[in-house]
């Protein structure tokens, strides 16, 4: 049956693969996050010609294959000027081209409020960043958090591209196994396996925070 | 200068190929899932749910891995295009088959009631009832499925399949001239798409005047 030892061979350079894959997800999601709330802002409430702008990055990052924008930093941030390494410059694609997907996310959940509450809370004399923390945040975090949760797994499984520019994530230090061990099949299914388990993890921990998100609705939605 | 040129022509070809071929796979492959994931037996319906949490739940560059290498274990030859083709496709059909299954749930159960009335057998039920129903109504969902499909090809770059985004990389390593590649290659993804979304905006209103 399957032998097992081409992984427990290699179990240190594996789980020290995927510890980084998980770092990569962090950091990449932070930062995705950060873009996002700036590109929604300002799609929302800023300038015209910059709400422009906006959307054009948005509409060319949802066009592009992430491949293609990793290799695009990859080869072209150096040319810059920028010293950067295979990491940052793959978590500057994972995060401008998440940023993208997060902030239209953020939007559609801002933009599904009924214009006349923040008329109504605005007209009763409550500050716009009260407005803002009161009244709309409370009622977009929920419907916000289902699209969230599936861009967040599919940056975590995207981080395995970053193995195509020698990040020793977990999907490199399976191909390093392999070239040692030749057993493609039995590394990849581990790394199938633990990745699977991951996003489900994940999957679940959204399902706790968007229940907790709209509680106050009264029953679940 | 110049160059690259007919080589990343070759690779958009191979590209395109690839995106109808999985396409195909995808679309047969979803609507199994959703047929058995719908099915009155609970062992295919468990079946039909791992089947879409794994594909949904790890990398499709490991399930491209996965398939290269494991076709060849069960005696089938794994040629890069052919194995490239069946993985984007397996890993696409998971989102189809979620997609049908909302708009399938979506259809009034008195549908079935009445095509049971009138003696439609549950095949044709579906032939014709329910999937063209189904089929209509999830076309934007569908589109968008087809592009982030376009956009999963650049794997196959990985088991050396010469595609768009494979070939780019052929002729940078060659004349270092990425920033100049990396735009066609890009144009060539945003332009094909464009093309995506303009066919099936013809498609939906071809498609439309027959439900009125």
């Amino acid at each position: 049956m399957i032998d097992v030892s081409p992984i427990t061979d290699h179990w240190q350079d594996l789980v020290a693969g995927f510890r980084l894959t998980l770092w990569l997800s962090a950091m990449a999601w932070l930062l995705a996050a950060l873009i996002g709330i700036g590109l929604s802002a300002v799609r929302l409430r800023g300038p015209y010609s910059v709400r422009h702008l906006a959307r054009g990055f948005v509409d060319v990052m949802r066009g592009l294959p992430s491949l293609v924008l990793i290799l695009a930093c990859f080869y072209l941030l150096p040319a810059t000027g920028l010293r950067l390494g295979s990491v940052p410059s793959g978590l500057t694609a994972l995060a401008l081209y998440y940023g993208a997907y997060f902030s239209e996310a953020i939007r559609g959940a801002l933009a599904a409020l009924p214009p006349g509450q923040i008329e109504a809370a605005t007209a009763t004399g409550l500050p716009p960043a009260t407005v803002l923390r009161r009244i709309v945040l409370p009622q977009a975090i929920g419907p916000m958090i289902p699209p969230l949760a599936g861009l967040t797994i599919g940056l975590f499984k995207e981080t395995a591209l970053l193995s195509t520019i020698s990040v020793h994530e977990f999907v490199f230090a399976g191909k390093e196994a392999i070239s040692d061990s030749y057993a493609p099949f039995e590394i990849y299914a581990f790394i199938a396996l633990a990745y699977w388990a991951a996003s489900g993890v994940i999957a679940y921990g959204a399902g706790w925070i968007e229940a907790r998100a709209n509680r106050y609705r009264g029953r679940p939605a | 200068m110049g160059g690259g040129l007919p080589e990343l022509a070759a690779g958009a070809v191979a590209t395109i190929l690839l995106t109808l071929a999985a396409a195909v796979v995808s679309f047969c492959v979803g609507i199994l899932v959703v047929a058995l994931r719908l099915s009155g037996n609970a062992i295919t319906r468990a079946l039909a749910r791992v089947y879409v949490s794994f594909m949904r739940g790890t990398p499709a560059l490991v399930q491209l891995f996965l398939v290269f290498f494991g076709l060849p274990a069960l005696g089938l030859g794994g040629h890069p295009f052919w194995a490239a083709t069946a993985a984007i496709g397996l890993n696409s059909a998971a989102y189809v088959a979620e997609i049908l299954r909302g708009a399938i749930t979506a259809v009034p159960t008195r549908q079935r009631e009445a095509a049971d009335a009138i003696g439609l057998t549950p095949a044709r039920y579906w032939t014709r009832v329910l999937l063209p129903q189904a089929l209509t109504a999830s076309l934007p969902a569908l589109t968008n499925e087809a592009t982030l499909l376009l956009k999963t090809t650049p794997l196959a770059s990985a088991v050396a399949v010469t595609e768009l985004t494979f070939s780019g990389q052929m002729i940078i390593a060659r004349t270092y001239e990425a920033g100049r590649i990396l735009a066609l290659v890009s144009l060539g993804y945003l332009l094909l798409s464009f093309a995506i979304t303009r066919a099936s905006a013809v498609l939906e209103r071809r498609l439309t005047p027959a439900r009125a």
